[in-house]
């Protein structure tokens, strides 16, 4: 597939996402369980921080680096 | 169990018009391939799965650094920030930035491949705070 | 007790047509009360991960019900704990159900999208090159990025021009719109119109037509879709 063909499907993924997990009737209360979507996370820059400060920590350990390897 | 071809099927029919694409045709079985939709270097077998790992924790991370930073440039637009205050985020961004650009030539990756395609993350607050 | 996964609310009391499957393969069904009913399928989990595929399925067994009868979706991945509670939970939102119901019968929603087509393409202007002295470093970084959103002013022109266009030509044709007028506009420019289904022809070729004599943006238009946006929500006002 092209990129600009992906692309537009992308699009219309994107389109569907930002509407079914953010709009449309919602019921919360004792008669749901659960709402996913809102599992879509809310990060807040310190927790981003840790989380590329995590990333770094892979990349120094040394498995890591042995598993990255023998993928080449 | 649906099937990712399924649903690739399903956006295609969503597309009423793109003036962005050219000579794209829905009827050539070449422009179709299976899990279009995840990134094109993610596989299944066991021996890159750990890369697969490193692959996905990276791109979800960068995807979220991008939102973080739209977040931060609307706010600054909206006035509510003292220029000590901007200059501080923007450091904290681009620092954040400069690091994940080492950590992606580090594994060898590419802006395309950690691509995902998500589409917009809203605030979690934002949805708690929809009306019923 | 099974768990329900709710799909949407329909203005009927029966599904006469076969209706594609829902999650886990399982049948989606009706549950009535007075004039209307939930559409459900029965679920032995107890979440439902938003991935493509389930939101792709979710959408399936709504744009299926939307052929014949006013559907309003249910927000993904809300699940019930029960046939009981969940009717109750919807007859004390009635009311309102039963307008949206009626304001949305026929009517599709179709999301528009118009960007410049190198905005991708815009160098990000990193701490360094900034002329200003005055700046320093992260807020130099942070303009980097703004242009990077927002694109250079011959972009914004284009996407300007073409969005106007297309309001005018497409406002007869749309019945509620939900359209972004702030400057500068933060690229791609999004909107949601709805549209009566009979228009949605006419409304794609409005839409091609002007994209087809600027070739400098990209115009995009996906859909139709069951009208989520419109929701709860009416969408009003024009382009000032």
């Amino acid at each position: 597939m092209t990129n600009k063909a992906q692309g537009g499907q992308d699009l219309a993924l994107a389109d569907l996402l930002d509407r079914a997990l953010s709009t449309g009737v919602v019921i919360w209360g004792e008669a749901t369980i659960s709402l996913a979507g809102v599992d879509l996370v809310y990060v807040g820059l310190k927790v981003l921080v840790a989380s590329v400060d995590a990333a770094q920590r892979m990349k120094d350990a040394s498995l890591v680096d042995r598993l990255a390897d023998s993928g080449q | 169990m649906k099937t990712e071809n399924d649903s690739q099927f399903a956006s295609l029919k969503k597309i009423l018009t793109d003036s962005g694409t050219e000579g794209f045709n829905s009827n050539d079985p070449s422009n179709f391939s299976p899990h279009s939709s995840l990134p094109p270097s993610l596989s299944t077998s066991p021996e890159t799965a750990a890369d697969d790992l490193v692959k996905l924790v990276l791109a979800v991370i960068d995807t979220v650094r991008q939102v973080m930073e739209k977040q931060a440039i609307r706010r600054v637009e909206s006035g509510a920030l003292a220029d000590a205050e901007i200059e501080r985020l923007g450091l904290t961004l681009m620092g954040l930035e400069t690091r994940m650009a080492e950590l992606k030539s580090h594994f060898g990756l590419s802006n395309e491949d950690l691509n995902l395609n998500f589409g917009t993350v809203q605030d979690l607050k934002d949805i708690l705070n929809d009306e019923e | 007790m099974t768990k329900l996964y709710v799909y949407g609310i329909v203005g009927a009391t029966s599904f006469d047509d076969p209706l594609p499957n829902g999650h886990d393969e399982a049948a989606v069904f009706a549950l009535v009360s007075g004039d209307l009913a939930v559409a459900v399928s029965s679920l032995e989990r107890s979440t439902v991960e938003a991935s493509a595929a389930n939101v792709w399925l979710h959408d399936n067994v709504l744009s299926a019900l939307m052929t014949r009868h006013a559907v309003l979706p249910m927000r993904f991945g809300t699940i019930a704990v029960g046939a009981a509670q969940l009717l109750e939970g919807i007859m004390k939102r009635r009311g309102q159900l039963m307008r949206d119901l009626a304001r949305l019968d026929g009517k599709v929603e179709i999301a528009l999208h118009i960007s410049g087509k190198n905005w991708e393409k815009v160098k990000q202007q990193v701490a360094g090159q900034s002329t200003d002295p005055a700046i320093t470093q992260g807020t130099a970084y942070l303009q980097g990025r703004q242009q990077n959103l927002y694109g250079s002013d011959e972009t914004q022109l284009s996407v300007q021009n073409v969005r106007r266009a297309i309001r005018s030509g497409i406002d007869p044709l749309m019945e509620e719109a939900l359209w972004p007028i702030d400057e500068p506009q933060a690229l791609p420019f999004k909107a949601s119109c709805l549209v009566n289904r009979n228009n949605v022809a006419g409304f794609v070729q409005i839409v091609e037509d002007i994209a087809a004599k600027n070739s400098d943006t990209r115009v995009t238009c996906t859909g139709p879709w069951v009208p989520y946006s419109f929701v709860g929500k009416s969408g009003v006002g024009g382009e000032t």
